[in-house]
């Protein structure tokens, strides 16, 4: 079916050092369109409800996306209204979850939803899951990072803070948005699409992709920028791996590269 | 479903009013206002000499005539043919005009039926009035009639005004010499000398306007006008309370004018903050985008004046009337 697929995907999902797998990550690929999308969550919540809101936002993302992409010809601002839809749709389900549970359940998960239409990125994103662009020998996160961290880094820029005391602050993964059912406060879902260059690759991750620093996740792309989307992926895992935290956690990692170079 | 749009009913009780009777206070008005306002601004606009300005299709090439171009017209003849362009052009725009009028829900829709009692022209008067005048100065010799145009018959309002299409259809069936005239005059006079003259005209032309059935206690909080998409040029005046927004006639504010990727009820809602003093933009609930400013809306944010907000393929600009300055509850 795909004999000629334009976008090199490639996934994993490891759980680290903790209990319980909490993160969840799809991708698909249609040919037919030139499209295909990745979708990262990242749960949180006692017992098992990480995984349940997890698994929420992966089938809201899949029932917003897939009916229009399984489509002969999908329809472009279908497409992109799904993106918010699949936010929306998640967080109703983790809504109507934790009412049905009752006694003040909580759960909740980060949206880190990709979608590729030949060469242009639409993102939703909605939590700290980290959306990279690697190109030319740099690497950027291009989505918004909603948790505290931005907002300590700010206070170190402006001198109110060390950067040692932002950096090991309790609250630096406090989330500032986040689907749990609720309000969401802070959604990034910008109009214009970035536009993929030959050579670039994006990574699509859980914060515990962030157990290495930017510039480990850069050397390892510096390392392997022409091997494939999967060995990208793999190198990454085992650059992780290799930190050996006690506590790492969940990773999730997709690698999206163009197969067409020119 | 979407327990999180919950703050916006909580805001809401704050309010101090019951719901239900803002709604439908709102509701009422919303039905008729659309004729007077636009109107408005059709008068508004004519008044700016804003038409004149701001027409890009036949306009703009002739400015590009060159001047050589100019034939040496002799007084009758540029008279003559003053008047029979002015005429016929008067004829022309007029018919297109109201057939454009009928409209109601596609904006570019040239509709067939014309109905009688709708009608008119003030802004396509006064261009046609400009034109004549324009010769007249030219010639130095305002000889015979200064081609008024005045449109008699009609009185009532531009249900909206569309600038471009009118000026298009204008030009068609003008003679060169018109043409040649009008850039050759354009570059002669100053901007807001036409505009004088065109005020002048106007009020000495023009029949008043209908008084308005709108003008109704509404106690607006702020209000919205579709700027693009089906009911382009309609306003909404928002008050207190709970406003739904939708195509069906309950909807406080009511977006019906055949842009169907609108939900009948409750697409989004806006509510009226009386502590900060602001109106607030929520999605309805069920699975409908609302963006604001671009940005998909998944919880309640706070709109300022200016904001545009894009439901389907409608977009509406927000204008707040209550803010830190006034309130209702001040006076």
């Amino acid at each position: 079916m795909l004999a000629n697929p334009a976008h090199d995907v490639a996934l994993i999902l490891d759980q680290g050092q903790r209990e319980n797998q909490e993160d969840a990550v799809a991708s698909r690929m249609f040919d037919a369109s030139d499209a295909a999308y990745v979708v990262v969550a990242d749960g949180m919540g006692g017992h098992d409800a990480g995984e349940v809101a997890a698994e929420f936002v992966i089938n809201a993302w899949r029932e917003a996306l897939d009916p229009e992409l399984e489509t002969k010809s999908p329809s472009e601002s279908n497409l992109i209204d799904a993106l918010p839809l699949a936010a929306m749709l998640a967080n109703a389900a983790v809504s109507n979850h934790c009412e049905e549970q009752g006694q003040g359940l909580q759960m909740g998960s980060t949206l880190l939803g990709i979608l590729i239409l030949g060469r242009r990125v639409f993102w939703i994103s909605i939590g700290d899951s980290p959306l990279y662009l690697y190109r030319d020998g740099t690497l950027s996160q291009i989505n918004e990072d909603h948790s505290m961290a931005p907002l300590l880094d700010a206070q170190v820029a402006d001198g109110t803070l060390t950067e040692d005391e932002a950096r090991t602050h309790p609250d630096r993964n406090q989330l500032t948005s986040v689907i749990m059912g609720r309000a969401i406060p802070k959604v990034d879902c910008p109009e214009d699409p970035v536009a993929l260059e030959g050579t670039d690759v994006l990574i699509a991750g859980s914060d515990g992709l962030q157990y290495i620093t930017d510039a480990e996740i850069l050397a390892v792309l510096q390392a392997n920028s022409n091997a494939l989307a999967q060995d990208i992926a793999d190198a990454l895992l085992q650059a992780v791996k290799a930190k050996n935290d006690p506590d790492q956690d969940n990773v999730s990692i997709g690698v999206v590269k163009l197969t067409k170079n020119e | 479903m979407f327990k999180y749009k919950s703050p916006l009913s909580r805001l809401l009780e704050g309010a101090g009013k019951p719901k239900e009777a803002e709604t439908e206070e709102a509701t009422a008005p919303e039905a008729e206002k659309p004729e007077p306002i636009a109107d408005f601004n059709a008068l508004r606009e004519a008044l700016a000499g804003g038409n004149m300005s701001s027409s890009e299709t036949y306009e703009d090439s002739d400015e590009l005539l060159p001047e050589d171009e100019m034939p040496e017209f002799t007084e009758e003849a540029d008279a003559d043919a003053a008047d029979d362009t002015a005429e016929d052009m008067d004829e022309i725009v007029m018919t297109e005009v109201i057939a454009e009028i009928q409209e109601t829900p596609e904006n570019e829709m040239v509709s067939e039926e014309p109905e009688p009692e709708q009608v008119v022209t003030l802004h396509v008067a006064t261009e046609e009035t400009v034109v004549a005048e324009e010769i007249v100065v030219v010639d130095a010799t305002p000889e015979d009639t200064v081609v008024e145009v005045v449109v008699e018959e009609p009185e009532a309002a531009i249900e909206e005004p569309k600038v471009d299409e009118i000026k298009t259809v204008a030009p068609t069936p003008a003679p060169e010499p018109a043409s040649d005239r009008r850039g050759r005059v354009k570059t002669t006079f100053l901007g807001f000398e036409r505009a004088d003259t065109h005020v002048q005209d106007l009020i000495e032309t023009a029949e008043p306007v209908a008084k308005t059935e709108a003008a109704e206690q509404t106690f607006p909080v702020g209000w919205l006008v579709v700027t693009s998409g089906p009911g382009r040029g309609t306003s909404v005046t928002l008050s207190e309370g709970l406003m739904q927004i939708g195509r069906n006639d309950d909807q406080a504010i009511q977006l019906d004018f055949g842009d169907t990727g609108i939900s009948r009820s409750n697409h989004a809602v806006i509510a009226y903050d009386p502590e900060d003093r602001k109106c607030y933009l929520g999605h309805g609930g069920k699975a409908n985008l609302v963006r604001l400013n671009g940005k998909p809306v998944l919880s309640t944010v706070a709109l300022n004046s200016g904001d545009l907000i894009r439901i389907s393929e409608t977009t509406v600009r927000f204008t707040a009337f209550c803010d830190d300055g006034f309130d209702w509850r001040d006076a």
